[in-house]
C-alpha cells in the first residue's frame, strides 16, 4: 500500500446564501499518494476549486466546511486552529491559482514575494534570497538578478506563474495544489507550464493535485482522475483506465465531447441539458435529468460509491446491475 | 525620472491657467455683486464728489478689466495689494493667518485620518458584525452635522458647562482642540468609508489568497498585503481633501473667531473688499494645485503600476 499524502474522506462545503443552502461539495472522498499527480476534472461550477480551497480551508463567508475530514500527514487538517493551519500553509501544502496576472501583490517585487514564505520560517534573509534565486532558475526563468528585483507587472503572465510555481515549491511541500495552473495563459505557454510541473515535481517528489476542465491536461500530467459532477465526485480511477473505459455515464459522455483528429465526424458531442441548481435538494443522483441511461431509481435515491474494479471507483446505479453496456 | 520631471512641469503649467481662471472668475463675481466697498463703507452724509474722490484714489472709476489686470500685475510682483476695508497689506494679513489655518487644517486632517483608517479597517473585518454596523451609522450621523451647529454644541458642552476648554480665539494648544475636531468630526465619514471599502476589496484580492496560501499569517496579511494596498487611494485623498478642508474651515473659523484666512475671506466676502478675497483665493487654488500634483506623485511612489506622464 503505498502512502497517503492526502486523504479527503467525506467532505462536504455548503454556502449559505439567500436563496437557499447550495451545496458546493458533497461529501467527496480522495487520496492522493506520494508522488503521484492526481487530477479533479469537472466542469465550471462543479466544486473542484472550492473542494481545493476547502483542503487549504480558504473558504470564504458565506461558505463553510460542514462536515468530513481532510488527513494530511496524520493529522486532521479541518481540527487544527487557525495558527495551526497557517503553519500548514506554504510549508506543507503549496498551491498555485488559476490567474497568475492577479495572483502577485503589484506592489511588491519578485524578490519580496518569493522570500515572504521563507522569512516566515525565521530563515535568514541573504539565504532566503538566495533560495529564491535559486528556485528561479528552476523554474527557468532568465536573468533572475534582474527578475527578483522587478514587479509583477512587468513581467509576462507566463513567467507570473513560473513565479507563482517557485514560490509555493521553494519551501519544498508535499502536496502541491494546483487549481487550474494554465486556463489563462496562451496554449503554446501551457505546454511549457506543464511540462515545468512534470519535471519538477520529479525533482522535488511533491504530490500533485492538479483541478482543471482540459483533458488533454489530464492526459499529459495526471497519474490518477477524480471526474467531478454538480459537487459530487462520481468516478476515480488512474488515467488509462478514464480514457479507456469510463463507466459513469457523465464521464463516458464527456471522453465522447472531446475533440479527436482519428474520428472523422462533422459534428462535436455534446451532453444535453444543464446542470441543476445545486440550491434545490434533490433526492436522487444529480446527473439523473442529463443521463440517457436513468432510470426510475436514479431519481429516488443517491447511487452509492462502490469499487467497480481494483483501483476503479464510481458512484452509479448502473454498477450495481452490471447492465453499463450500451 | 526624467517622465515624473515632465509631468510635474506639464501639471504646473497646467496649475498656472487653473488660477489664472479661478481669479478671472472670482473677480467677475465680486463685480457682480451690487455696489462697492466705498458705498458699503461711506456714511450717508458723505457727499458724492467726495465718494467718487475715494473711488478714484482706490483705483474703483476704472473699468474691471482694467482693475484686474492691475491687481494681476502686481501679484506677479508679490505684492497683493492694499485691503480697503483695513487699510492693511494683503500679503501681510494672509502671511498672518495662513499658519493658524493650516494648523487648523493640519490637526483636523490628523484626527481625521489617525482615527478613520483603524476604525475604517476594524470595520471592514469585522463585515457585517455589530461593530460595523454601529460605525457605519455613527459616521454617517457625524457626515450630516454641519460644523458650526456641531461646533456651537461643542462650545456651549465643554466651554460653557464644563468649563475645560478655552470658548473661542487662539490661545495656545488647548483652544487648538475644539475647532480641530468640529473641522475633522464630519469629514471622518469619508475617510472612514473609503478605508473600509478599499480593505474589503483589496481582500477579495487574489493575491491575498496567495499571501495566506504561502502560509503567511492572518496580522501580517491584512498589514502588510491588504492595508498595504487599501492605503493607496486613501493616501491620496489625503492631499487630494487638504484643500477641500481649508473651504471647510471658513466656517469653523468664524464660529470660533479662530485667527485664520477662513475668517479674513469671510470679512473680505462681506465688505466686498476684493483684494482680499483674491488674494485669498488665490492662495487657496495654489494650495490646491500643488496638493493635486503631490497626491499623483505619491500614488505613483506607493504603487509602482503608475507611471507619471
Amino acid at each position: 500500500m503505498e502512502e497517503k499524502v492526502l486523504d479527503v474522506k467525506n467532505l462536504s462545503i455548503d454556502f449559505h446564501t439567500s436563496r437557499g443552502c447550495v451545496k458546493a461539495v458533497d461529501r467527496v472522498s480522495f487520496d492522493v499518494k506520494r508522488g503521484e499527480v492526481f487530477a479533479l476534472v469537472g466542469e465550471s461550477g462543479c466544486g473542484k476549486s472550492t473542494t481545493a480551497m476547502g483542503i487549504m480551508q480558504l473558504i470564504r463567508s458565506p461558505g463553510i466546511i460542514s462536515g468530513g475530514e481532510v488527513v494530511f500527514g496524520g493529522r486532521d487538517l479541518l481540527k487544527l486552529s487557525r495558527e495551526e493551519m497557517t503553519g500548514v500553509r506554504g510549508r506543507d501544502i503549496g498551491m498555485i491559482f488559476q490567474n497568475p496576472l492577479d495572483s502577485l501583490n503589484p506592489v511588491y517585487t519578485i524578490g519580496a514575494q518569493m522570500t515572504e514564505g521563507l522569512l516566515v520560517e525565521k530563515m535568514d534573509k541573504k539565504q532566503a534570497w538566495q533560495v529564491a534565486r535559486d528556485m528561479l532558475r528552476d523554474v527557468k526563468i532568465s536573468d533572475v538578478e534582474q527578475r527578483m528585483k522587478s514587479f509583477p507587472h512587468e513581467i509576462s503572465g507566463g513567467m507570473r506563474q513560473r513565479v507563482m510555481i517557485g514560490m509555493m515549491l521553494c519551501r519544498n511541500p508535499k502536496l502541491l495544489i494546483a487549481d487550474e495552473p494554465t486556463t489563462a495563459l496562451d496554449v503554446t505557454i501551457q505546454a511549457g507550464i506543464i511540462e515545468l510541473m512534470n519535471e519538477l515535481r520529479r525533482k522535488f517528489n511533491s504530490a500533485v493535485l492538479i483541478i482543471t476542465h482540459d483533458f488533454g491536461i489530464v492526459a499529459d500530467i495526471a497519474d490518477r482522475v477524480g471526474v467531478m459532477y454538480a459537487g459530487n465526485l462520481i468516478e476515480t480511477a488512474d488515467v488509462m483506465t478514464i480514457f479507456d473505459r469510463p463507466r459513469h455515464p457523465y464521464t463516458r459522455l464527456l471522453m465522447k465531447a472531446l475533440p479527436t483528429i482519428t474520428k472523422d465526424e462533422g459534428r462535436l458531442e455534446t451532453i444535453k441539458g444543464t446542470v441543476p441548481n445545486l440550491a434545490e435538494e434533490r433526492p436522487g443522483c444529480n446527473f439523473a435529468d442529463r443521463c440517457p441511461y436513468a432510470m426510475q431509481k436514479c431519481r429516488e435515491q443517491k447511487p452509492e460509491w462502490k469499487e467497480c474494479e481494483p483501483g476503479h471507483f464510481c458512484a452509479c446505479f448502473l454498477e450495481e446491475g452490471g447492465t453499463a453496456r450500451e | 525620472m526624467n517622465d515624473t520631471l515632465r509631468f510635474i512641469a506639464k501639471r504646473l503649467l497646467m496649475g498656472v491657467l487653473v488660477v489664472f481662471f479661478v481669479t478671472v472668475l472670482v473677480f467677475c463675481i465680486m463685480q457682480a455683486m451690487p455696489g462697492d466697498p466705498i458705498d458699503l463703507m461711506v456714511d450717508t452724509r458723505v457727499s458724492a464728489e467726495k465718494v467718487a474722490e475715494i473711488k478714484a484714489q482706490w483705483g474703483l472709476d476704472q473699468p474691471p478689466v482694467v482693475q484686474y489686470f492691475y491687481w494681476l500685475g502686481n501679484i506677479l510682483h508679490g505684492d497683493f495689494g492694499m485691503s480697503i476695508s483695513i487699510k492693511q497689506n494683503v500679503t501681510d494679513l494672509i502671511l498672518q493667518r495662513l499658519p493658524y489655518t493650516l494648523m487648523l487644517t493640519g490637526a483636523a486632517l490628523m484626527i481625521e485620518y489617525l482615527v478613520s483608517i483603524p476604525l475604517g479597517l476594524w470595520a471592514a473585518v469585522r463585515k457585517g458584525k455589530a461593530v460595523d454596523k454601529t460605525l457605519t451609522v455613527t459616521t454617517v450621523v457625524l457626515w450630516s452635522m454641519p460644523p458650526f451647529w456641531l461646533g456651537v454644541l461643542f462650545m456651549l458642552v465643554f466651554s460653557i458647562n464644563l468649563k475645560i476648554l478655552p470658548l473661542s480665539g487662539y490661545s495656545g494648544f488647548p483652544s487648538l482642540i475644539l475647532p480641530a475636531v468640529t473641522l475633522a468630526l464630519p469629514m471622518l465619514a469619508q475617510i472612514y468609508r473609503l478605508t473600509r471599502s478599499e480593505v474589503l476589496d483589496v481582500m477579495d484580492e487574489k493575491y491575498v489568497t496567495t499571501a495566506y496560501a504561502k502560509g503567511v499569517g492572518d496580522k501580517k496579511v491584512l498589514l502588510k498585503h491588504v492595508l498595504r494596498n487599501a492605503m493607496i487611494p486613501v493616501t491620496v485623498m489625503f492631499f487630494l481633501s487638504l484643500p477641500w478642508l481649508i473651504g471647510g474651515a471658513v466656517v469653523v473659523e468664524n464660529v470660533f473667531a479662530w485667527p485664520g484666512m477662513g475668517q479674513l475671506l469671510w470679512k473680505g466676502i462681506a465688505k466686498q473688499d476684493f483684494p482680499i478675497v483674491q488674494g485669498i483665493i488665490f492662495v487657496i487654488t495654489i494650495l490646491t494645485v500643488v496638493c493635486n500634483i503631490i497626491g499623483d506623485i505619491v500614488a505613483g511612489i506607493l504603487d509602482p503600476r503608475i507611471r507619471l506622464e
